[in-house]
């Protein structure tokens, strides 16, 4: 599912571009913000972490372009929604991901959405290769870095030292070793693609442990137990998956 | 002489031809942007919303296209014309401005002729330029009233002022050119060299208040007075 937010300052264009979302493609596209202008959406991207940003360009005050300007990095795909065709060179210019004219055809939003699921994979792939490669280069028990955002800067850790990740809505907490505790600023989901290795383990919605660090398991109740003591619930239909990781009981 | 006459009638021919060419176009953004409103509405189960926008705009691309072939129109039409125009507007920008238009007791609207969207231009500009920059209490007035041979036609907004409208559009890295008006520039050149005159003329104010600061725009568009009954205005 991709997350979108809409940044329009005509109200009918906001509500057209949603009703045709949530009527041909709310199975691959869900909406967690509309704002008014470029100021307010500033807001609704920073609470919401959405994956593409449909922006107006004409708009009082300030225009779509100016939203490049509001961020140190900007972590979303953004595509141009206007009826102004002549702006179609500026948007480029701005590394946007698509240029729609409105009203939005429901084609070319399809094709829109074809070609970012397209990307993903390929983005995907690429990061598995890359991971698989850094493994047989370093041998047995080798520091996996990996670096997770934290508001404006990047925290830096051993993959391995991770205990376990627990969702907070948008945001992800990360146990470490030591007991230490930080908050990365994506959803657990991005979290998992980003710590792509076979040691973590998805036991809940809410949760990714670390094999390594587990002290022990009760599969009538549906637990694991981290060496830390802390307990980790484990969803019904992860448990078979999780005691298969131990090999068939005898 | 001879000579000198022949390129001057070339040159109104010239002139002619260019003002046919320029004379009623409608903005493709505004046919864009009503068109995605009305889309919106039927999305969203307005129906009686959508019917009323969608009457609104028929009426208005039907007059376009009729007056295109039209060198005149009667004040009336004209009239009938801004209030359409602006009836969609209204209802895009809904409560985001309010529009007056006054008339002269003076002027009878039937009896006079001008030539087709010559004052239309001025007024989606000031919609664009001045008042789409206010977030509410947005006025717009247009007036008619005689001035000696001429008609004037005042369009004034209490938007942010061309300065103030400049530098938004300034900060901004898209252009904000208005070419609606600069047709419209154009066409009024091109009626003065027709009819030999001066007549046709357009001045635009910075207003300011009482402590110098920029309260808005008033466009006056002067053109001769013509009567229906006064041969064929040409």
């Amino acid at each position: 599912m991709i997350k979108c937010v809409i940044i329009d300052d005509e109200s009918n264009c906001r509500n057209d571009l949603s009703a045709l979302i949530e009527y041909k493609f709310k199975d691959r596209l869900r909406i967690s913000g509309m704002a008014g202008s470029v100021k307010e959406g500033v807001g609704i991207i920073n609470a919401s972490l959405p994956d593409v940003v449909f922006l107006d360009i004409r708009m009082p005050e300030e225009d779509g372009f100016q939203l490049f300007n509001k961020f140190d990095h900007v972590n979303f795909d953004v595509v141009f929604t206007t009826s102004y065709e002549e702006y179609a060179i500026q948007a480029i210019k701005h590394a946007a991901f698509d240029y729609l004219l409105k009203p939005v055809d429901p084609k070319d939003l399809e094709t829109f959405l074809d070609r970012f699921d397209q990307r993903e994979k390929q983005i995907s792939v690429a990061h598995k290769i890359k991971l698989l490669l850094a493994q047989l280069e370093s041998g047995d028990e080798p520091n996996i870095l990996v670096s997770l955002p934290v508001g404006k800067e990047y925290k830096v850790v051993n993959a391995r030292d991770i205990i376990y990740c627990k969702a907070d809505v948008n945001y992800t907490e990360i146990h470490t070793s030591g007991n230490l505790k930080f908050v990365v600023t994506k959803t657990l989901g991005k979290v998992e693609e980003i710590l792509n290795y076979p040691f973590f383990f998805r036991c809940h919605k809410s949760y990714l442990a670390n094999l390594n660090h587990i002290d022990s398991y009760n599969k009538i109740d549906g637990y694991i137990r981290m060496k830390n003591q802390e307990v980790i619930y484990l969803a019904d239909r992860r448990i078979e998956e999780f005691i298969n990781l131990f090999g068939k009981e005898k | 002489m001879i000579g000198s006459r022949g390129k001057a009638n070339y040159e109104v021919e010239l002139a002619k031809a260019r003002l046919e060419a320029l004379k009623v176009r409608m903005n493709p953004h505004f046919i864009a942007n009503t068109l995605t409103s009305i889309r919106s509405m039927l999305f969203n189960d307005r129906k009686d919303d959508a019917i009323e926008y969608l009457t609104l705009f028929a009426k208005l691309i039907r007059t376009t296209l009729e007056n295109a072939s039209k060198d005149y129109i009667t004040l009336a039409s004209e009239l009938h014309y801004i209030r359409n125009y602006l009836d969609i507007e209204e209802l895009r920008f809904a409560g985001k401005f309010t529009t007056r238009i006054v008339f002269s007791e003076s002027l009878i609207p039937i009896d006079l002729i001008v030539p087709p969207s010559i004052f239309q231009p001025f007024i989606e500009n000031a919609i664009n330029h001045g008042l789409m920059h206010r977030t509410q209490g947005g006025k717009l007035l247009v007036e008619f009233k005689p001035d000696g041979s001429l008609l004037k036609c005042i369009i004034e907004d209490n938007g942010v002022g061309r300065q103030k409208a400049k530098e938004i559009e300034n900060r901004s890295l898209i252009s904000h050119s208005s070419l609606s008006e600069d047709i419209t520039r154009e066409r009024i050149n091109l009626l003065n060299k027709i009819n030999a005159t001066k007549e046709y003329s357009i001045d635009t104010i910075d207003l300011s208040d009482n402590n110098g600061n920029p309260c808005g725009t008033r466009v006056e568009v002067k053109i001769p007075l013509q009567s229906i009954y006064k041969g064929d205005g040409n």
